[in-house]
């Protein structure tokens, strides 16, 4: 298997509990599918470089996981099809050894980082 | 007599703006895309990824630069163009 991360960006007005049932929802996805989560990262709401769909803002959320095509597809499916996600991005972890430990969908935590940002 | 001065060709002065930056990607492996403040050193400010004749950089690092900042703009963490408003 290898190792993938997935960026999604969701609308900013959702509330906590929309955020919350939305990470859950594609943890779920990628664990249903024989994926093998590693971590789950956040920005928090940050202003984005463009407008999409009049929004100025989004809320960020990284993946990182392991798995196989399937994964890949059904996850990129159901971004494609939700409602509440602006932007969302499937990439090859580049960073990843490939032998981080597996986290279960329950205790997944949401690491709060952000980006190295100015000039 | 003063002697005329010497007339500097065209190549000449080319080469002399087209001045090499320090090359700051030295030990760089792999360029992550979530990496803002390093993309933003290799960007004008206007959003266009700066050639490597002024960075320095080799052909297989600006290929990653090229990509890190092509997955960035699809994700808005830096433009595609940023117009210039008066």
């Amino acid at each position: 298997m290898k190792s993938y991360e997935c960026a999604i960006v969701f609308y900013p007005n959702l509330g906590n509990d929309g955020y919350q049932k939305g990470t859950e929802k594609y943890a779920r996805i990628i664990n249903d599918q024989g994926g093998e989560l590693t971590g789950l990262e956040t920005w928090g709401q940050r202003q984005l470089a463009y407008e999409i769909n009049h929004q100025n803002e989004g809320v960020y959320y990284f993946y990182k996981f392991r798995g196989d095509n399937n994964v890949l597809q059904e996850l990129g499916r159901q971004l494609r099809i939700d409602e509440s996600v602006l932007r969302h991005l499937i990439v090859k972890d580049g960073l990843a050894k490939g032998d981080e430990p597996k986290v279960g969908v329950g205790d997944l935590q949401t690491v709060q980082s952000g980006p190295k940002e100015g000039k | 007599m003063a002697k005329p001065r010497k007339k500097k060709n065209k190549k000449e002065r080319r080469t002399l703006k087209a001045r090499k930056r320090k090359p700051f990607l030295d030990e760089v492996t792999y360029i992550d895309y979530k990496d803002i403040r390093l993309l933003r050193k290799f960007m004008t400010d206007r959003g266009k990824i700066t050639p490597r004749r002024i960075t320095g950089a080799t052909a297989k690092q600006q290929r990653m630069l090229a990509n890190a900042v092509k997955r960035a703009r699809i994700l808005a963490l830096v433009p595609f163009v940023k117009e210039y408003y008066r």
